[in-house]
């Protein structure tokens, strides 16, 4: 009676085991009896993708930047000349000039008086100047700053505000001017405040920045 | 007591995610590009000096000499350019004090200088009263004689000033 019922314990469980024996094998092979099929698609010439450049450059016509100025009496215009080149593959965009000056205050800002130095800013488009005479030759001038003391170039200020092609020159006439003013020295003294025998350094920083981002579709 | 929920610091922490991408910009920077250059400007100076007898270069005061006299006295000495401009012409203040016996007066000799020894001029004389026409170029001078006239107790004194109308124009 006991070894009857234990035969038929066992018989229960067997199913089971084979079950879980059956099972364990499927997974063990599981890679084999459950692989897909898949495909690729590369492109046999890899896609070359480069970055454009932005290039401003800027040479002198005649003295340009290349010297000093000296001996400025009130009154005085100074016109220097300078290309600018956008020598980079992208267009640029929204030309801008920064004067920073260091030295003379007097010469900088302006007090009750109109006596600091002035930067105005023409262009010659079509043409060169011609830096012997001035004349903007075969071609159009045009002021693309008006006379603005030092003080208020201190930060940027737009000269062309449009596009500038990649390859493009433009062609500046930048004048510094000494107000017209009357000072009067006395036995050799220049008066308080006097603008005479000073001097400031002037870093002039042309900008230009890359033209607006655009999608393409092709 | 505060408590923060998860969206809350969820919320929080891409706040200064995004607040951090907005200041670096790096994400949407644009390319811009720079030609720089710096160089000096300076102003000029009008001005002219006196200089008295023994060489003494008057800067900031005049050239004043006091004395007792019976007779005229002469006293030479020159005006000179000391600015950076080339003068047409200079302004002269000439006062007397104390009790003079006649007029005091200041003459150029352009072309030429004073000789003290005979008192002559070997060019051509300029009176320098006001406003006068005596061109010096930067650097230059010009002989001066003072005319100190007799006087008991008496002051002459001369300055020279340049107003930016007398110097070259723009």
């Amino acid at each position: 009676m006991t070894k009857h019922n234990a035969d038929r314990r066992r018989s229960a469980w067997r199913p089971l085991a084979f079950a879980a024996v059956g099972t364990a094998t499927l997974v063990a092979m599981g890679t084999g009896v459950w692989a897909t099929l898949s495909a690729t698609a590369t492109n046999t010439t890899p896609e070359q993708v480069t970055s454009g450049t932005l290039k401003l450059t800027m040479a002198n016509n005649g003295t340009g930047f290349s010297q000093n100025i000296t001996n400025m009496a009130p009154g005085d215009v100074v016109n220097r000349y300078v290309d600018l080149t956008n020598g980079g593959t992208l267009d640029g965009q929204a030309l801008t000039l920064q004067v920073a000056a260091t030295g003379s205050p007097q010469l900088v800002t302006d007090g009750t008086t109109s006596k600091a130095l002035r930067v105005s800013v023409m262009q010659c488009t079509g043409g060169t100047w011609n830096a012997g005479t001035g004349a903007c030759t075969g071609g159009t001038a045009s002021s693309v700053l008006a006379a603005t003391p030092l003080s208020g170039l201190a930060s940027a200020v737009s000269l062309l505000p449009g596009s500038f092609a990649s390859g493009g020159t433009t062609r500046l006439q930048v004048s510094v001017q000494l107000p017209d003013q009357a000072e009067t020295t006395v036995n050799g003294v220049a008066p308080a405040g006097t603008i005479q025998g000073q001097s400031v350094s002037l870093t002039y920083t042309f900008n230009e920045t890359q033209r607006n981002a655009t999608t393409t579709n092709s | 007591m505060t408590t923060t929920t998860f969206p809350a610091r969820l919320s929080a922490v891409l706040g200064v995610v995004l607040a951090a991408c907005a200041l670096t910009g790096t994400a949407h920077a644009d390319v811009d590009a720079d030609a720089t250059v710096t160089l000096q400007a300076g102003t000029a100076r009008w001005a002219a000096t006196l200089v008295r007898p023994d060489g003494t270069v008057l800067t900031g005061s005049s050239w004043s000499t006091s004395y007792t006299s019976i007779t005229t006295n002469y006293l030479y000495g020159s005006v000179r350019n000391t600015g950076t401009l080339p003068l047409a012409a200079q302004t002269y203040t000439l006062t007397t004090s104390g009790f003079p016996l006649g007029a005091a007066a200041a003459t150029a000799c352009v072309n030429g200088a004073w000789q003290a020894a005979t008192n002559t001029c070997t060019g051509t004389q300029v009176t320098l009263s006001g406003a006068s026409a005596l061109t010096l170029a930067v650097g230059s001078s010009a002989s001066v004689r003072l005319t100190l006239p007799a006087a008991i107790g008496g002051t002459v004194a001369l300055s020279v000033s340049v107003a930016r109308s007398q110097a070259r124009p723009a």
